[in-house]
C-alpha cells in the first residue's frame, strides 16, 4: 500500500526562558493512502505538536516529513501554500472560520484561491457538500449565526472543497456535545470510505474507536500502535471501544 | 500596580506609543512656537510702529507742491495731528553698484528712493530700532537689499552717473516700517542732508511724500475722503495705515497661519490615533474588563488602569514639545527679528506658549477620558457572549465571494473588510483626507501666484514688457517720445498705450469723489474679468472689484463721471481684479483727463529678445521704468513665492510622513488584531503575498476615498481659505489655477507609493506571526 505520509526521526525543541524543551523526540511513523488514523496520548505528550509539524504549520527542528512524495519542510512559501490548498485539509477544535466571510464564502475561499476549476463548478460543489453535511440552509449566514456543530460541519466542507489527499484534524469534536460529535464522526467515516486519508488528534476513546489505527504518544514519543481495522456499519462498535480502552489502559493512559 | 501595567503596556505597544508621543509632541511644539511667533510679531510691530512714529495717511506726488497750501489745509482740518512733506529722489538701479561690483543693481524692478532722515514722523530705524543718523558719505541700506546682496556694515555703495560718482559707506541697515516687505516695490535708502542736496543736482526725478499723523487713527477713511476732494497734490498713489499693517503682517503671517493649521491638524491626528489605540486596547481587553467588573472592580478603578498610560505619555510629550520649542524659537523668529525687530514680552505674553502647551495636554486627556468611558457599556455577559473583541459583523451578501465571476478574491476580501468595518477605517480615511488637503491647498496657491495669468489679477494685461512713465515735469513729452519710438520699432509685435488719470465722479448720494480711470484700448492685452466684459464703447466703463464694492455698483448699472467737464453716465460692463495702487481703479474708453494724469503705461510684445529690448528702452529713455513682466511677478511676489515653495515642501513632507506613519501604525495594529484570521488563512493555503494583497487593497481603497474626499474639501473649504488669505493680500476674488497633472496625477501617485510602501513594510510582520494551533 502506498504511504502518503512518512515521518523519519522527527524532533521538535522549543526554547522557553533560555531552556530547551524537547517536545518531540525522534518520532518515526507513516500513514497509508486511504487510512483513518487517530493519535492519542495524555496532555502534554506532544500529539498536537506532531500534527502541526507533519502538516507544515510548524517548522521541525530536525528529521524529515514526506507528504505525497515531497519533503514538506523544504517547500517554498508558494509551494507550501499550494500544498495546503491542494493536498491537505484542516479541521480545528475552534473551527477557525474567517469571521468576516459568510459560511458559503468560507467554504469556497480555498477553491477560489486554487483557481483550478470554474467558480460556477466550485459553488455547485460547495452546495453539494453543504447538503451532504446538513447545513445547506446556512450558506448566507454569518458565522455568528450558527451553532458549534454547524460551524464544524462548515469547516469540514472547507477542508473538502479542493478534494485533498489528506485531512488533518486537531480535536475536531473537542468542543461539541456527544450527539454532534457522533454526527461529525459519521461524516468523517463517509469521507474516508471514499478514499480520503484522515489523521485526527483526539482525547476521546469513542472518537478514536471509529478510526482504523491508533498511535499512542507519551512524552514526545510514539509508544505504541493499535490496529482496529476498517470501521463499517456491521462492526460491533461497543466491542471496538472496549478493546481500545483496554489497550490504552495497558499503555498507561 | 498602575506603573507596572503601564510599563508592560508601553513595552507591548512600542510603535503606537511612540507614534502617539511624536504627534502630541509635534503639536505641542508647533503650537507653542506659533504662539510665541504671534506674541513676538505683534509686540515687535507695536514697538516698531511706536519708534518709527508711522503716519496714518500718505499721498505720493510727482510734480511741484505748495507747502503753504498743505499747511493751511492741515490746520483747518481738525483730524491732523502732525504733517510732514518730504522729498525723495528716484535713482535708477543702473546707477547703483554694491560693494564695488561691476554689475549695477539695475536688473531689479524695485524703485530706489533716496531720502534723508525724517524730522517729525516716519522715522527710519536701524537694526536696534534707533533712528539712523548719518554723516556725509554714509548711507543706510534697506534690509531687503542687505539680504539680497549679502551686505555688511562698512561695505561700499557707489552711485554713478555721467555727472556724478561717489562712494558711500554703509553705516546702517534701514528697518523701514513703510517699505520693509518685499512686495512693496519701492525701497528707501537714507543719506545725509548734504549728500541729498548733492544728489538732487544730478538726479532730477523726484517725488514728494505728503504724510499725515492723525489724532485718531479710526478716522482714516474720513480723512481720506477729505483729502480726495481737496485741491491738494495727488499725482501718485496713496497709502494708509491699514495697508502698512497688512503688508507687514503678510510675510510672517502666512508662515504663522501654516504652522497653526499644521499643528492643529497634527493635534487632531494625535487625538484620533489615541482614540484608535484606546478603542482597540479596550476591544483586546474586552473579556478582562467584563471579568474585572464581575469580581467587583469600581468603574473609576478600571478607568485608572487605562488612563494612566495616556496621562504619562501626553505629559512627557507636551513637556518635551515645549522645551524643543524654546530651542527653535530663535529660528522661527529670525525673519521677524530682522525685519520688525526685537520685542519685549511682558510676563503674561511669555506664559502664553506654556499655557497653550498645557491646553494641548488637557484636550488630549479630556479626549482620552471621553473615549475610555466606552468601557462603561461593557457588561460581563456581553464580554462572554461576544468573545474576545466584542466585534460583530453584519453580513454583506452583495460582496459575497460566490457572486464574483473573475475578480481576484484577495481584492474582494480587502474591499469587503473595509466595507464591513467602516468605523475602524475612519481614522485612516480622515488622515488621508487631511494629507491630500495640506498638499493641494498650498500647491494651488503656489500655482496660481506663479501662473502667467496672475498678472491679470493686478489689472494688467499679459505682455512681455511694461513701460511705466510716472508724473514728472516733462512727462508728456517723454510719453510721446517713447510712443513714437515704439511705433517705428520693427521688433514690436503689438503695443497698447494706457493713460491713467484722475476723474471726478458723482456718487449715488450726489457727492463728488475721485477715481483713477485708465483709458485706452483694452482689447490688445486683455485682462481677466470676474464678471462682465471689457468696455469697448465710449459710454462704457469697467470697475475694479474694490471700486465696485466701494461705490456699491454692479455690472449693468451706471456710473456718473465728469468727462470733458460734462457729467456723463457710463454703463458698467465688467468688474476686474486689481491689487495695484490700493485696488480702487477703473477702465474706460473715454478721452483721458490730461491735466490730472497719474501715470502712463505702455504694454508691448516683441519678436526679439526681451532682455535686449528692455536694455535698449531703459538706456534710451532713462529714467523711464521698463519692466520685464515675468521678472516683475517674481520680484513682487518673490518672497511669497519662495515662502510658498518652502511651505509646499514642508507640508508635503509632513503629509507624506504622517501618511506613512499612520498607515504603518494602523496596518500593524490591524495585523495584531487580525492575527488569528491571518493564521487561519495561512493554514488553509493563502500565501503571504495573497494576504499582503488584501492589506494593500484595504489601504489603497481607503486612500483613494480619502484622496477624493481631500480633493472635494480642497476645492470647497480650501478655496474659501485661500480666498481669505489672498483677500489679506488685496486680492479679493481669484480663480485658482489648478495644475491638473500635479493635483490629479502627481500627488495621488506619490501618496499611493508612500502608502503602498508603508503597507508592504508593515505587512512583513505577518511572517513573524505564529500559526494558530487551536
Amino acid at each position: 500500500m502506498k504511504k502518503i505520509l512518512q515521518v523519519k526521526d522527527l524532533c521538535k525543541t522549543y526554547i522557553i526562558s533560555k531552556r530547551q524543551h524537547h517536545v518531540l523526540k525522534n518520532v518515526n511513523m507513516h500513514i497509508n493512502e486511504g487510512e483513518f488514523v487517530a493519535i492519542m496520548g495524555p496532555s502534554g505528550s506532544g500529539k498536537s505538536t506532531l500534527l502541526y509539524n507533519i502538516s507544515g504549520i510548524d517548522q521541525v527542528t530536525s528529521g524529515s516529513v514526506l507528504l505525497d512524495g515531497r519533503e514538506i519542510n523544504k517547500l517554498s512559501e508558494k509551494e507550501m501554500s499550494y500544498y495546503r490548498l491542494k493536498k491537505m485539509g484542516f479541521i480545528f477544535q475552534q473551527m477557525n472560520l474567517l469571521k468576516n466571510l459568510e459560511i458559503l464564502d468560507n467554504i469556497i475561499a480555498p477553491a477560489y484561491m486554487l483557481k483550478e476549476r470554474p467558480r460556477k463548478d466550485i459553488n455547485k460543489d460547495a452546495l453539494t457538500l453543504m447538503k451532504r453535511v446538513g447545513i445547506i440552509e446556512l450558506g448566507d449566514n454569518d458565522i455568528t449565526q450558527a451553532s458549534g456543530g454547524q460551524l464544524q460541519r462548515a469547516a469540514i466542507c472547507r477542508a473538502l472543497i479542493n478534494r485533498p489527499k489528506i485531512i488533518f484534524g486537531d480535536e475536531p469534536t473537542g468542543s461539541l456535545n456527544s450527539k454532534a460529535s457522533s454526527e461529525i464522526m459519521d461524516i468523517f467515516q463517509e469521507i474516508n470510505s471514499e478514499g480520503t486519508t484522515i489523521m485526527l488528534v483526539t482525547h476521546d476513546v469513542k472518537v478514536a474507536s471509529k478510526t482504523e489505527r491508533v498511535l499512542f504518544m507519551i512524552d514526545g514519543k510514539i509508544e505504541g500502535e493499535y490496529t482496529l481495522g476498517k470501521f463499517h456499519q456491521n462492526v460491533d462498535y461497543k466491542a471496538r471501544e472496549e478493546k481500545l480502552s483496554n489497550w490504552l489502559f495497558r499503555m498507561g493512559w | 500596580m498602575y506603573f507596572k501595567i503601564l510599563k508592560k503596556d508601553i513595552k507591548k505597544k512600542k510603535f503606537i506609543t511612540l507614534a502617539v508621543f511624536i504627534f502630541i509632541m509635534l503639536s505641542a511644539f508647533l503650537l507653542a512656537s506659533g504662539a510665541n511667533m504671534i506674541m513676538n510679531l505683534f509686540q515687535a510691530l507695536d514697538t516698531m510702529y511706536d519708534k518709527a512714529c508711522i503716519p496714518h495717511f500718505m499721498q505720493y506726488h510727482a510734480g511741484s507742491i505748495d507747502q503753504e497750501m498743505i499747511d493751511q489745509w492741515s490746520t483747518k482740518n481738525g483730524l491732523v495731528e502732525k504733517q510732514q512733506t518730504t522729498k525723495q529722489i528716484h535713482i535708477d538701479g543702473t546707477n547703483i553698484y554694491m560693494n564695488q561690483s561691476k554689475e549695477s543693481i539695475g536688473s531689479s524692478n524695485m524703485e530706489m528712493m533716496f531720502v534723508t532722515q525724517n524730522k517729525s514722523i516716519d522715522y527710519l530705524l536701524d537694526l536696534n530700532n534707533d533712528r539712523i543718523i548719518l554723516n556725509e558719505s554714509e548711507i543706510g541700506i534697506p534690509i531687503y537689499l542687505m539680504q539680497k546682496h549679502d551686505l555688511n556694515i562698512g561695505d561700499i555703495v557707489t552711485i554713478k552717473s555721467k555727472t556724478y560718482t561717489k562712494n558711500y559707506v554703509i553705516k546702517a541697515f534701514v528697518r523701514d516700517a513703510l517699505m520693509n516687505p518685499s512686495f512693496v516695490s519701492s525701497k528707501r535708502l537714507v543719506v545725509s542732508d548734504s549728500d541729498f542736496k548733492e544728489l538732487e543736482k544730478s538726479f532730477h526725478e523726484t517725488e514728494y511724500q505728503i504724510a499725515f499723523l492723525l489724532k485718531d487713527k479710526t478716522l482714516i477713511s474720513d480723512f481720506t475722503n477729505d483729502y480726495s476732494v481737496s485741491n491738494l497734490p495727488m499725482k501718485g498713489p496713496t497709502i494708509d495705515y491699514q495697508l502698512i499693517m497688512i503688508a507687514n503682517l503678510i510675510t510672517d503671517g502666512i508662515i504663522m497661519a501654516v504652522i497653526f493649521i499644521i499643528s492643529l491638524l497634527l493635534c487632531l491626528i494625535a487625538v484620533l490615533c489615541l482614540r484608535f489605540t484606546i478603542i482597540s486596547t479596550l476591544e483586546e481587553d474586552y473579556r478582562e474588563i467584563g471579568v474585572m467588573k464581575a469580581i467587583g472592580f469600581k468603574q473609576s478603578q478600571i478607568k485608572k488602569v487605562y488612563i494612566t498610560k495616556y496621562i504619562m505619555v501626553s505629559m512627557v510629550a507636551c513637556i518635551i514639545g515645549y522645551i524643543v520649542s524654546l530651542f527653535f524659537n530663535e529660528l522661527f523668529l529670525n525673519n521677524i527679528l530682522l525685519y520688525v525687530g526685537h520685542a519685549e514680552l511682558d510676563v503674561f505674553q511669555s506664559f502664553v506658549p506654556l499655557m497653550i502647551t498645557a491646553i494641548v495636554f488637557l484636550v488630549v486627556i479630556l479626549f482620552c477620558n471621553f473615549t475610555i468611558n466606552r468601557f462603561k457599556r461593557i457588561t460581563t455577559i456581553e464580554a462572554l457572549r461576544l468573545g474576545n473583541t466584542g466585534e460583530t459583523f453584519k453580513s454583506k451578501s452583495f460582496l459575497a465571494l460566490y457572486k464574483t465571476k473573475r475578480f481576484n478574491i484577495n481584492i474582494v476580501m480587502g474591499i469587503r473588510d473595509v466595507v464591513l468595518k467602516l468605523r475602524i477605517y475612519g481614522l485612516l480615511f480622515f488622515v488621508f483626507l487631511v494629507c491630500m488637503f495640506i498638499i493641494i491647498v498650498p500647491l494651488n496657491i503656489y500655482q496660481t501666484i506663479q501662473s502667467d495669468e496672475f498678472i491679470t489679477y493686478m489689472g494688467l494685461g499679459k505682455s512681455d514688457i511694461l513701460i511705466d512713465i510716472r508724473q514728472t515735469e516733462d512727462v508728456n513729452k517723454r510719453y510721446s517720445d517713447v510712443l513714437d519710438y515704439i511705433e517705428r520699432d520693427r521688433d514690436v509685435e503689438k503695443f497698447s498705450p494706457l493713460i491713467t488719470s484722475r476723474f471726478t465722479i458723482i456718487t449715488d448720494d450726489g457727492l463728488e469723489d475721485n477715481l483713477l480711470i485708465e483709458t485706452g484700448d483694452f482689447t490688445i492685452f486683455p485682462i481677466q474679468y470676474i464678471e462682465g466684459v471689457t468696455p469697448l464703447l465710449e459710454n462704457e466703463i469697467a470697475l475694479s472689484y474694490l471700486s465696485a464694492k466701494d461705490l456699491g455698483k454692479r455690472v449693468g448699472e451706471r456710473l456718473k463721471v465728469i468727462v470733458d467737464s460734462k457729467p456723463t453716465s457710463l454703463l458698467i460692463t465688467g468688474i476686474y481684479q486689481d491689487v495695484t495702487d490700493g485696488g480702487k481703479t477703473a477702465k474706460a474708453c473715454i478721452r483721458p483727463n490730461y491735466d490730472t494724469v497719474a501715470w502712463y503705461l505702455i504694454s508691448l510684445n516683441v519678436d526679439s529678445d526681451v532682455a535686449m529690448k528692455i536694455r535698449e528702452y531703459s538706456t534710451r529713455f532713462a529714467p523711464v521704468k521698463v519692466i520685464d513682466m515675468k521678472g516683475y511677478i517674481i520680484e513682487t511676489f518673490g518672497n511669497t513665492i519662495s515662502q510658498l515653495r518652502l511651505i509646499i515642501i514642508v507640508t508635503g513632507f509632513i503629509a507624506l510622513i504622517v501618511a506613512f506613519m499612520i498607515t504603518s501604525l494602523f496596518i500593524r495594529m490591524l495585523i495584531v488584531k487580525e492575527s488569528l484570521q491571518i493564521s487561519i488563512m495561512r493554514n488553509i493555503g493563502f500565501s503571504f503575498k495573497n494576504i499582503r494583497l488584501q492589506y494593500i487593497t484595504k489601504g489603497l481603497l481607503v486612500l483613494i476615498s480619502g484622496m477624493i474626499g481631500g480633493l472635494i474639501i480642497s476645492n470647497t473649504l480650501g478655496d474659501i481659505l485661500i480666498g481669505l488669505l489672498l483677500e489679506r493680500m488685496g486680492i479679493s476674488h481669484i480663480n485658482l489655477v489648478v495644475n491638473i497633472l500635479q493635483v490629479y496625477v502627481g500627488c495621488p501617485i506619490i501618496l499611493v507609493l508612500t502608502v503602498t510602501a508603508a503597507i508592504v513594510i508593515s505587512t512583513q510582520s505577518i511572517k513573524k506571526l505564529k500559526n494558530t494551533k487551536h
